[in-house]
């Protein structure tokens, strides 16, 4: 019996048979057992067994009652989307409930489609927008600013100085700071992704107490599910994985997570084809 | 309330709170253990397990009995602990000391002090593995499932699940030789 064989078995069955008296005659390979099983004690000792606490249970009780509303999934009401052709120009936000859309004729169908979206990532399903925008009427500085923030994924956050630095012109951070703040496409184009180099939030459009609670419930959703039957990673908010039964979805935190474990990219949403902006460009 | 997991699974998807309730209580330990090793610290903790029991509660009926029922709390609770990952790394947060101490009790002071600090090191070293592998490792050694219950509950292969388990032992060994204790002693 090889070393190799041996190992697998012992990790497998433990020392028995032939295995055993493999492990008297070979040195090393005991050596590599004893070191095997210190490990396992090891691990059975970090990760012992730590009580719940008292309140578990009468938080779980007290939640089964009262169902849990989203933070910020009350806004979706409340936005007002313009868009050509081409795609969306505006989304504003109103202090009442508003109809969903402000557009007759060739745009509607982005804007129709933008408050559907919009509706599932306030609610915590959704971590992308498929629709296009469309800038023609701004400034091409503001449009490489706003492209730039477009980049950052779901979840993730920049400064003002690496957008500035991202785009190739280092010493615009506050001229960045005004092209954001002036993005007619809150949301879609997720310049709440962007915040001051002390870790302040920083301003924003739609309201500075609703950036940190965007940045909460986006930390707090996967960006990707995976489906353990069929093993395809989707983005959250894809059609695909909408009808996977709980007992199937499998979160993942990274991509590369999912395909570690097996999963290949979903053909529809194509998270694999998302060019993130970079973290410490230039630096 | 007696009745195997199975049987609890099944009054709870017909909308049994009590069976719901024993379940609970039956699972809250491991399943709290697992969400603190791999979210490390008790607060994070005991909101993935409230989520994880909650969504177990609202998804019970898609629970399919081929399934060990700890194999499908494992899946749940890794998921909710996944989705709270992050919002721990964005708070920046460091691990709790441990609630209580269950250690060593007979030993002298010495040796139970020996043992503490050998556990906190380790659960640092922990800490500072990649997710998933923590993942794995929780559902394994926390969750005590199986090396195939674990591949099952995180949709992996089996190769996947031991490649994580290996590497997760080899970072743990490292650390500790760097840190000048044996991997081998007791």
């Amino acid at each position: 019996m090889k070393c190799e064989q041996v190992r697998e078995r012992l990790r497998t069955e433990g020392p028995q048979g032939q295995v055993r008296t493999h492990l008297t005659a070979c040195a090393p390979c005991r050596r590599w057992w004893e070191a095997e099983q210190a490990s396992e004690r090891d691990l059975a000792m970090a990760f012992q067994a730590v009580p719940a606490p008292a309140s578990l249970l009468g938080r779980v009780l007290v939640a089964l009652e009262s169902p849990p509303l989203g933070q910020v999934a009350d806004l979706g009401d409340r936005l007002l989307i313009e868009a050509t052709e081409a795609g969306l120009t505006a989304i504003h936000l109103v202090p009442e409930r508003a109809l969903p859309t402000r557009v007759t004729g060739p745009g509607r169908r982005w804007a129709e489609r933008a408050a559907v979206e919009l509706r599932e990532y306030l609610a915590g399903e959704r971590a992308f927008f498929d629709v296009p925008w469309d800038l023609r009427g701004l400034p091409a500085f503001s449009r490489r600013v706003l492209e730039a923030a477009a980049r950052i994924p779901f979840g993730d956050i920049r400064t003002y100085a690496e957008i500035a630095r991202a785009i190739g012109a280092p010493r615009a951070s506050r001229a960045v700071g005004n092209a954001l703040g002036a993005n007619p496409v809150p949301l879609v184009i997720p310049c709440h992704r962007v915040i001051r180099g002390d870790g302040s939030t920083g301003g924003y459009g739609l309201g500075p107490d609703l950036k940190p609670r965007l940045l909460a419930l986006e930390a707090s959703v996967s960006p990707f599910v995976g489906r353990a039957s069929t093993a395809a990673v989707c983005r959250l908010g894809c059609d695909r994985p909408r009808s996977i039964p709980e007992g199937e979805r499998i979160h993942f935190a990274r991509l590369a997570d999912a395909r570690a474990a097996g999963f290949r990219p979903c053909s529809i949403c194509r998270p694999h084809a998302a060019r993130p902006l970079p973290y410490g460009l230039g630096t | 309330m007696e009745g195997s997991d199975e049987a609890l699974v099944q009054r709870t998807q017909a909308g049994d709170v009590r069976a719901f309730e024993a379940l609970v209580r039956r699972h809250q330990d491991r399943i709290f253990s697992v969400a603190y090793r791999m979210l490390g610290n008790a607060a994070d903790a005991e909101e993935a397990a409230s989520a994880a029991f909650l969504k177990v509660y609202r998804s019970a009926s898609s629970y399919d009995p081929r399934w060990k029922v700890t194999t499908w709390l494992g899946r749940v609770v890794t998921n909710c602990c996944v989705d709270h990952h992050r919002r721990r790394l964005r708070q920046g947060r460091k691990p709790d000391p441990l609630p209580g101490d269950p250690d060593g009790r007979a030993g002298s002071p010495e040796e139970n002090y020996a043992a503490g600090e050998r556990r906190r090191l380790l659960e640092q070293a922990l800490v500072a593995l990649p997710l998933e592998t923590r993942v794995v490792l929780s559902l394994r050694y926390a969750q005590g499932l199986s090396v195939g219950e674990v591949a099952r509950a995180r949709g992996m292969g089996l190769e996947a699940v031991k490649g994580h388990l290996k590497r997760g032992k080899a970072a743990l060994r490292k650390r500790l030789q760097r840190l000048g204790l044996k991997g081998v002693e007791r």
